[in-house]
This record gives C-alpha cells, sequence and structure tokens, in this order.
C-alpha cells in the first residue's frame, strides 16, 4: 500500500479544498445509509430508518458545516506536517551527500562564498551611500535636498547645494509644498575647547527646526528651540553629541548648564542627542548649535543673513503628505527666480543683471537626501554602482560554476536518482531534494561569504571610501544580513535548478541499465553553454578592470606641475584668538622659522592657495584688454620664500617671488605658463602689466613663468597660476612642508612644536598633500582596485570552471582515449584532441564576451582617465589573458589524457 | 432503563482509538462498536464521533484510507497509529487512576 501522502498527492488535481469537501460528503452519506441499514434489520421501515439516521447523525444543516471545516483544518494540518517531514528528509540527506565529498561540498561553497561575499560587501557600501537612511528620522523617503541650478557665464550649468541663509528662508517662506524645512551647515574643522584641549572636531550648526525632523529624544536635557534662533543673532548655546559627550566628557549628566568654548565663543550646553544620533550625515558630529548664533560668531561676517554672498549652508525638507516633488519643484522654481529677480532689484552695485534668458534657464530643485544620489553625485559613488553590477557578474560566474560541478556529480548520482525514480519518488520530490542540497550549499557559502564580507571588505571600505564613518558597522547588520539571505535564496535555487532538472531528466531505464563509463559520453549542451556563458563574463569584467588599471596608471603618471608626495600643509587656526593682521604675521613667521629649524623637513614656505584644496581666485585685467575674452579662474597665490623649491613647481623663466620681496616696492608677480599664453598671445610675458580684482588696482609685473600646475581638476584643468610675494599680501595662509622621508611620521611632532607658538584660543592641524589629492583620484583607485579584485576573482573561477569540466570529460572519456591509442593516435593528437575542446568553448565565449564589452564600455567611458573606452591594449590583455588561462586550465587533464594505459582503460568497466 | 449519559469529547477520543485496536474501520462500524458494548447506556451524537475523528487524524493518532465494504461501497477506513497507541495507552492509565480514586472516595463508608 503507498503511503497516504502519496495518495494525496496523486489526487490532487481535484483541487483540495473541494476533494475534501466531496470526500467528506461521501462519508456523511455513507454513515447515513448504513445506520439506515442497519435499523431496517432491527425492523424499522425503510423511511423510519432514514428518518432515524438522520436524528441520531444530527442537524445536519448545522452539523454538516462543522465537519466541513474540521476536514478542512485536517487536511491543513496534515499538508504542513508532510511538508516540514519532506524538507528534514531533504535536509537530511542533503547533509549526508554533502559530507560524502566534503572537499567537494567545500570547493562549492568556497566559490559561492566568493561571489556572495562580494555582493555582501557592494551591498553596504552602496547601502550607506544611497540607500541607508539616516537615524531616527521618520519616513526618510520623503525628506529631500535642495538644490539650484543656474547658468555661469560661459553658459554651462552650475548647480548648487550649498545657499545664503536669506535664499533659505526665501524658499523656505514661499513653498507651501513642504512640512518641515531646516538649514544645516557641517564642518569638521572647528575648534571646541580652549588651549591644549582646543580640537578641531566636527560641528554642526543647524535651524531649530532640523529637530522636529527626527524622532529622537534628547538622552539628557533639550534641543534648542525657534526663539533661540532667529536672526540676526540667535542665542549660544550647544547640543552636543552623544559620542563627544561620553569620550570628552565621560558621559558627565551634570554637563548641562555648563559653559563651553565654540571658535572662541562662549556656549551654554543645553543637551545631549542621543546615541547613535548622525543628523543626515554619515559622519559623527561633536555638537550641534543654532545656525543664527554661529552664522552670527563664525563666519566672520555679522551681516550673514542678508544678501546672497555666502552661500554656506544646505536647505533640507520634508514634502507634505499631499505633495509630490513635481509640486516642490515648480515651487522652489519660482521662489528661486523671484529671490534672483530681488537680489538683482536691491543690488546697489549694479551687478550682474538677471535677464529673462538667465531666469528662463534657473531652476530648483527638490532630490533625495543622499547626495550621491542628488544631481551633484561623486564620480566615487557612480563608481561604485558600476562595481556593484560587476559583483553580480562575479556571483553569476560563481553560480555557473557550481551549477557546472553539480551537473557533472549528477550525471556520476544518475544511477542513484534512476534507482530512487524506480522506487516510486516522485520527480518533483527528486527535484527538491536536489535543490535542497544546492541551497544548502548557498547557505554555507553565504556564512563564509558574509565573513569575507566583514573582514576583507572592512579593509577595501576604509580604504576606498574614508568619507564614510564605517566605525559603527556591527558585524550583524540587519539590512546586510537581509540582502546576503536574498541572495543566498536566489541563488541557491538558481544554481540547483539546472542540475536538478538535467539530472532527474534522465533516462531511467538507460541509466540503471549502462554503467558509470557511459555516463558522461555525450556532454550536454548545458554544461558547455554555461562555459561560454563564465568566459563571457569573465572578459566583460576584464575588460573594465583594464581600463581602470590604464586609467589610474594614467592618472598617476600625470605630470601635476607639482610633487604631491612627501608634503605637508600646516594650518593655523586663529579665528577668536582676537590677534592683530600684524601680530597674525608674525605668529606665522615664528612658526615658519620654528618648522624650518625641525629635524626631517628639508623645506617650507608660507602659501595661501593649496591645489585641490583651497582656492583663493579672483578676476584679472589686463590693460587695453576686454576681459570677457580671457574669463578663467585665476588662482591668486601669496607664497613665500622656497615656494617653487617646496612644492616641486619648476621655474621656467625670471625669477620666483617670495616673502624677501619689499613690501612697499614695485608690485611683481610669477604666472603660470598657459597664462602668459592666453593673455599675451606669443608675447613675451615677463615685463607686462596686469591687475587683480578691478581695472584700477595697482598693475603687478610679470617677472617669472612658472610650469603649469593642476590645480582643480586632473583634466582639462582651465586655472591660471598668479603668485605673488607674500610680503606684498595681506592674507597670510598655510605653511607648506617637504620632508625627505614619509612625511606622516612626523606631522605630530611639528603639530606639538607649533601649538605652543599660537594664542590661547590658536590651533594648529597638518595634513599630508597626498591625502587631498587621494579624494581626487580616488574613482580611479577604486574602479582599478575593485574591477581588478572582481575581474581576478570572476578569472580565478571561469578557469577553475573549465579545468573541472574538461578534467572531469577527460575521466569519462578514458575508454575513447584508450581506444585512439589503441588504434595508433599519438600523444600529441589526444592532447590537441583535450586542448582544442577547452580553446573551442573558452573562444565562443571571449568572443561574445568581447562584443558586449564593445557595446556597454561606452557607458564607462567619462569615468576612465584619458582612456578610450574601446582601448585596444586593455581589450587585447583581457582577452588574452583569459585565453591563456584556458590553455592551462586544459593543459592539465590533457596531460592526463595522453598518459592513459589502453589495455587498463579498456579493462576496466 | 435509565437515561442515557453524554459523552464528553476526550472521551470519545479514547474510545474510537481503543475500537481501532481491534482492526481498521469505517466510521459506522466504530460506532456500531462502541454501541455495541455500551448496551445503550452513552448519547453518542454521530456527527461528533467524526469530529473526533477528525482530530485525531489531524494529530497522526489515526490514519485514513479508502476501502470497499462488503456490501462493495465506498467507506473511509481509519487505523490506529503508533502516535495513536501510545496516546490510548496513556489515557487508559490516567482514566483507570482518575476512576479508582474518585470511586474510592464516593464508596467511603458512611461514619457509624
Amino acid at each position: 500500500m503507498l503511503p497516504p501522502r502519496i495518495r494525496r498527492a496523486l489526487r490532487l488535481p481535484l483541487g483540495p479544498r473541494r476533494r475534501v469537501e466531496t470526500e467528506t460528503d461521501d462519508e456523511i452519506r455513507f454513515h447515513l445509509a448504513a445506520r439506515a441499514d442497519a435499523l431496517v434489520a432491527t425492523g424499522l421501515t425503510r423511511a423510519e430508518a432514514e428518518a432515524e439516521a438522520l436524528r441520531r447523525f444530527g442537524a445536519l444543516d448545522r452539523v454538516r458545516p462543522q465537519l466541513l471545516a474540521a476536514a478542512k483544518h485536517r487536511e491543513e494540518r496534515l499538508t504542513m506536517i508532510e511538508r516540514l517531514d519532506a524538507l528534514r528528509d531533504d535536509l537530511r540527506y542533503a547533509v549526508r551527500q554533502l559530507r560524502r565529498s566534503p572537499g567537494f561540498s567545500a570547493a562549492l561553497a568556497l566559490t559561492f562564498a566568493l561571489g556572495i561575499g562580494a555582493n555582501a560587501t557592494m551591498f553596504e557600501i552602496l547601502d550607506r551611500l544611497l540607500f541607508r537612511p539616516p537615524a531616527f528620522m521618520p519616513d526618510a523617503s520623503r525628506v529631500g535636498r535642495v538644490y539650484l541650478r543656474s547658468p555661469r557665464r560661459d553658459g554651462t550649468e552650475r548647480i548648487d547645494n550649498n545657499i545664503s541663509y536669506l535664499r533659505y528662508t526665501e524658499l523656505r517662506d514661499h513653498t507651501r509644498a513642504f512640512a518641515q524645512t531646516a538649514a544645516v551647515y557641517q564642518d569638521d574643522q572647528r575648534v571646541i575647547g580652549m588651549g591644549n584641549a582646543a580640537e578641531a572636531v566636527s560641528l554642526g550648526l543647524v535651524s531649530a527646526s532640523f529637530w522636529s525632523m527626527f524622532d529622537a529624544p534628547p538622552a539628557i536635557g533639550r534641543y534648542f528651540t525657534a526663539d533661540e534662533d532667529r536672526p540676526p543673532r540667535g542665542t549660544n548655546v550647544v547640543v552636543l553629541g552623544y559620542g563627544y559627550w561620553q569620550s570628552r566628557l565621560g558621559g558627565d549628566p551634570k554637563v548641562i548648564g555648563r559653559p563651553l568654548r565654540v571658535e572662541g565663543k562662549m556656549y551654554t550646553v543645553i543637551g545631549v542627542a542621543p546615541k547613535g544620533f548622525h543628523g543626515i550625515w554619515a559622519t559623527a558630529t561633536a555638537a550641534y548649535a543654532p545656525i543664527t548664533a554661529g552664522g552670527f560668531d563664525m563666519l566672520g561676517n555679522e551681516r550673514y543673513h542678508l544678501g546672497h554672498g555666502m552661500m554656506w549652508l544646505e536647505m533640507i525638507a520634508r514634502l507634505k503628505p499631499d505633495a509630490t516633488p513635481e509640486v516642490a519643484n515648480a515651487e522652489l522654481t519660482r521662489a528661486f527666480r523671484q529671490s534672483q529677480v530681488d537680489a538683482a532689484a536691491a543690488s546697489t552695485s549694479g551687478s550682474s543683471p538677471v535677464t529673462p534668458q538667465i531666469l528662463a534657464v534657473t531652476r530648483s530643485e527638490f532630490a533625495p537626501l543622499p547626495m550621491d544620489r542628488g544631481p551633484k553625485r561623486s564620480a566615487s559613488a557612480k563608481v561604485a554602482t558600476w562595481l556593484a553590477g560587476v559583483a553580480v557578474i562575479v556571483l553569476l560566474i560563481a553560480c555557473a560554476n557550481v551549477a557546472n560541478l553539480l551537473i557533472a556529480r549528477g550525471i556520476r548520482r544518475r544511477r542513484e536518482i534512476a534507482v530512487r525514480v524506480a522506487l516510486g519518488v516522485g520527480r518533483g520530490r527528486l527535484v527538491a531534494q536536489l535543490l535542497t542540497e544546492s541551497v544548502v550549499i548557498a547557505v554555507l557559502g553565504g556564512v563564509l561569504g558574509l565573513a569575507l564580507a566583514h573582514w576583507g571588505g572592512g579593509a577595501i571600505r576604509r580604504v576606498l571610501l574614508p568619507d564614510v564613518d564605517w566605525s559603527f558597522v556591527p558585524i550583524f547588520d540587519p539590512r546586510v544580513m537581509l540582502f546576503t539571505t536574498g541572495v543566498v535564496l536566489f541563488t541557491g535555487f538558481l544554481t540547483g535548478l539546472a542540475p536538478a532538472v538535467h539530472a532527474v531528466r534522465a533516462d531511467v531505464n538507460a541509466s540503471l541499465k549502462a554503467g558509470e563509463r557511459e555516463g558522461g559520453g555525450n556532454r550536454s549542451r548545458l554544461r558547455s553553454g554555461l562555459l561560454v556563458a563564465q568566459a563571457a563574463l569573465s572578459v566583460v569584467l576584464l575588460v573594465g578592470a583594464a581600463l581602470f588599471v590604464r586609467s589610474l596608471h594614467n592618472v598617476q603618471k600625470l605630470d601635476l606641475g607639482w610633487d604631491p608626495d612627501r608634503l605637508l600643509h600646516v594650518r593655523l587656526e586663529l579665528r577668536g584668538t582676537g590677534v592683530t593682521d600684524e601680530q597674525e604675521r608674525a605668529i606665522m613667521q615664528r612658526a615658519l622659522d620654528r618648522v624650518r629649524a625641525m629635524p626631517g623637513v628639508s623645506s617650507a614656505s608660507t602659501l595661501v592657495s593649496v591645489p585641490f584644496w583651497i582656492t583663493w581666485s579672483d578676476d584679472v585685467f589686463v590693460p587695453g584688454m576686454d576681459s570677457s575674452e580671457h574669463q578663467r579662474t585665476y588662482v591668486i597665490n601669496p607664497v613665500g620664500d622656497d615656494y617653487f623649491r617646496t612644492m616641486g613647481t619648476r621655474l621656467l623663466r625670471g625669477r620666483a617671488v617670495g616673502s624677501s620681496d619689499p613690501r612697499d616696492g614695485r608690485k611683481v608677480a610669477v604666472i603660470s605658463e598657459a597664462m602668459g599664453k592666453l593673455l599675451w598671445k606669443g608675447k613675451d610675458p615677463i615685463g607686462q602689466c596686469f591687475r587683480i580684482g578691478a581695472d584700477t588696482a595697482p598693475c603687478n609685473e610679470v617677472v617669472g613663468i612658472a610650469e603649469n600646475m593642476k590645480f582643480g581638476d586632473l583634466g582639462d584643468d582651465e586655472s591660471m597660476q598668479v603668485y605673488l610675494p607674500a610680503s606684498q599680501s595681506r592674507t597670510t595662509g598655510g605653511i607648506v612642508v617637504r620632508t625627505p622621508g614619509d612625511p606622516r611620521a612626523i606631522a605630530q611632532p611639528l603639530r606639538r612644536d607649533v601649538q605652543p607658538l599660537l594664542p590661547g584660543m590658536g590651533y594648529a592641524s597638518v595634513k599630508p598633500l597626498a591625502s587631498v589629492l587621494d579624494s581626487v583620484v580616488r574613482q580611479w583607485r577604486l574602479g582599478a582596485t575593485m574591477f581588478t579584485i572582481f575581474g581576478a576573482l570572476a578569472l580565478l573561477l571561469a578557469a577553475v570552471g573549465l579545468y573541472g569540466v574538461i578534467a572531469y570529460d577527460v575521466a569519462q572519456r578514458m575508454r575513447e582515449m584508450g581506444v585512439r591509442v589503441a588504434l595508433g593516435a599519438q600523444a600529441a593528437d589526444i592532447r590537441r584532441l583535450v586542448l582544442w575542446q577547452g580553446i573551442r568553448v573558452t573562444a565562443l565565449g571571449v568572443t561574445l564576451g568581447a562584443i558586449v564589452a564593445f557595446a556597454t564600455v561606452r557607458y564607462v567611458e567619462k569615468l576612465l582617465f584619458d582612456t578610450p573606452a574601446h582601448d585596444p591594449v586593455a581589450f587585447g590583455a583581457a582577452v588574452g589573458t583569459i585565453l591563456l588561462v584556458a590553455v592551462v586550465a586544459s593543459l592539465i587533464p590533457a596531460r592526463r589524457a595522453t598518459r592513459v594505459d589502453p589495455v587498463v582503460a579498456l579493462r576496466t568497466e | 432503563m435509565a437515561e442515557p449519559l453524554t459523552v464528553l469529547r476526550g472521551t470519545l477520543d479514547v474510545l474510537v482509538l481503543k475500537a481501532l485496536t481491534w482492526g481498521p474501520m469505517h466510521g459506522f462500524e466504530i460506532t456500531a462498536w462502541i454501541e455495541a458494548r455500551a448496551t445503550g447506556n452513552l448519547d453518542i451524537v454521530d456527527s461528533a464521533l467524526y469530529q473526533s475523528l477528525y482530530r485525531l487524524e489531524a494529530r497522526r493518532a489515526i490514519n485514513a484510507d479508502w476501502g470497499v465494504t462488503e456490501n462493495n461501497r465506498r467507506a473511509r477506513y481509519y487505523s490506529v497509529t503508533a502516535v495513536g497507541r501510545a496516546e490510548l495507552r496513556n489515557e487508559i492509565a490516567r482514566w483507570n487512576r482518575y476512576a479508582e480514586t474518585v470511586t474510592g472516595i464516593l464508596n467511603t463508608p458512611q461514619p457509624a
């Protein structure tokens, strides 16, 4: 007798619900009939008997629904129990199978781990950059950032996320789509504390409305209110970040009401934000002050709230429940245009008029909160998005690999499976069993992959995306876990399905009759297809890797016009110390002397503008020339003696300028070569005169020409350099220091030496300039590193896959090889036969992959540096590498095939 | 004859299990088996028996299967499983202990 579960399964076509009903009705009918029969036997008439039977059963209209419900409940229970039993059996069976060949299982799990680990890593990075809502922010998808789009003078579009306080109030007051708006500003170099305890930390300036965007009651104390945040000057109160409160103040609850020096001004601590609160930023903020208090105290301009000169804060807003982003955009744009018109009308200096043409292309836009999802997303985020796609490809290759190996094993297990089919195990059940196996492997791979992502990926994250604070990445992040679970189930099913169906579809009779030697004779098209797909995907990845590696190489060999290695920048923070310009100049000179005297310093100079970091620019006028013809960014840089030697910028002609030039002497300047060519077109610039800031300013005579410098852009840098003698400028900046060895080693001693020279509130900070450049080069480094890692993974997986399949085929065809050798085939013939098999499959894949790569690379072209997307070297390298790997992977089994002893091969069954 | 006794839910389950230890039976056979032994003392509504059967089946104390009666009619046959046998053993022991205890108390002679 068949077990009930099989019988139940066989009757399924009726539909389980209806079947239960008819069966139960049958049973009731049978019972009534049997009872009536029994009663007739005791002497009742048929009619009496039937009435009595019904009476004894209970009122049918009441009892029948009850019985039906009970029967349905029974079926549900039994089905569930059966499913659980089946699952338990499958799991037990899968684990037994996996333990039978631990090496094989480990290889599969490891393959999955690489693919899953790559995806978990990329997910975590992208999640942080793009998707994760700020902690404590309810319904964060309705909160966004406001951007302004306006035309530049040269016609290109300028996109700003920084706006003036006045514009914030105008946009806030003249839009109705928002339930809440807030002005925010964060600076990670603001000084809190006094004297030696003073340190540069991250300070947030926010409007009082900021707090209502979160559902985050303060850990202690309170937040500031709208009354404390009114222009022109808000109340000097401050809310501490939890981390700062814990690490610097020992988590002392009595801190409320205490004074705290912020940028030299006295503030009162009124509260502490809760643990894990980061506002809208990725990094921890030490303290939050009202934006009107910070604006008044820290911007160096007490009229910060009037006019649009200072674009320093950002506006965030929450949409009303019934408002759409389109409505918000329209309202913002209208408000922004009105603001432009008002500003032009109020302007007394008659600055650039607001023409209808300009207004027509002036817009404002409400975009998602994460910067990298807005119109100003970084190149690194774009590269990271591509890399997420690449990680998926790696996973697909891993799946193809595992699937191929499972198919190979399925062929070996064909007899066992045929036996089970013959014994009456349904094919559906068999597929479920085989699927369970691949899911179990995927789960193992997932666990390993998470470990890889956490420790291996951690290094990648910190090195490649240092702007994000990764310090609180928990081992079990729920979002990453959820994602990984999804990936595991997906890969488990995707991988298991083809092999399972393949194995079960086999002809039972043939399999039972045949010996193992006939099992793999006909290579399946499915397996070759998987190999072709692997090779193709690998080519795509390798082409990507090659393109990014070449970009990075091009970036690194780029002549910057200065030498970024072994340079330190020392910044003296004197805001709030109340020193005069004269005193500041003296302090700077003392600091410079001290630095130059330090061991491990080869030269040092003062400077103001620093490449890729600090830019002071102004307009330049040449007598008798229309200034609109040479609109560029002119970087003004007052420099000290030794500047050119320290920066590693060559002086091409003339002499240098520096602090030794007489203060009240003739005004002189060194300019960059490109600037000379632009302004005086072929004429000798030396001795020529130009004016800075206005065409009435005193004339600066060109006394030297320096080589061009990459200042703000590694590509076509349009910036023009103007070097002035530090002695002839009122602006003091920082100190640049060249060291013979690793500059990081002397950064701290240098800071300690300089700090005592500063008055009470002053603060010295030291930064290696290579780190400034790092963030500029990051997108190519990120691309090159990750594409190469993923490409190498893909190559490894593809090689292992190819090797596995060919080796397996050779093993299956030993008999055939034996026959060939017996018939006189030479070792070379056999080798060629096997090699050719591997190369044919790979070549097909490579061709396909190259076509796909050729069609898709144009999408990454913008992310490359000085490398054409269809770079033949990159394509050649990728194709060559994979063909070479294919030959090597086929060579080992080919050699084994040549060593076949025909006698042994023919005799064994 | 005294008024027949109402059968409690749990009690019916035990009676069904006991009946089935005699061999697989369909619903009416079980009723007949119990009625024959109750000699008119138990009042069992027939539908309650099926409630009991479905309950037992859901917890896998019994198995059900369609079969054919001697008169060639299709009927649902029930048989007791290992789970059911164990349940029956426990229930009989419990019942006996309960009945003995209560009987003993109730039959304590009146003090003189």
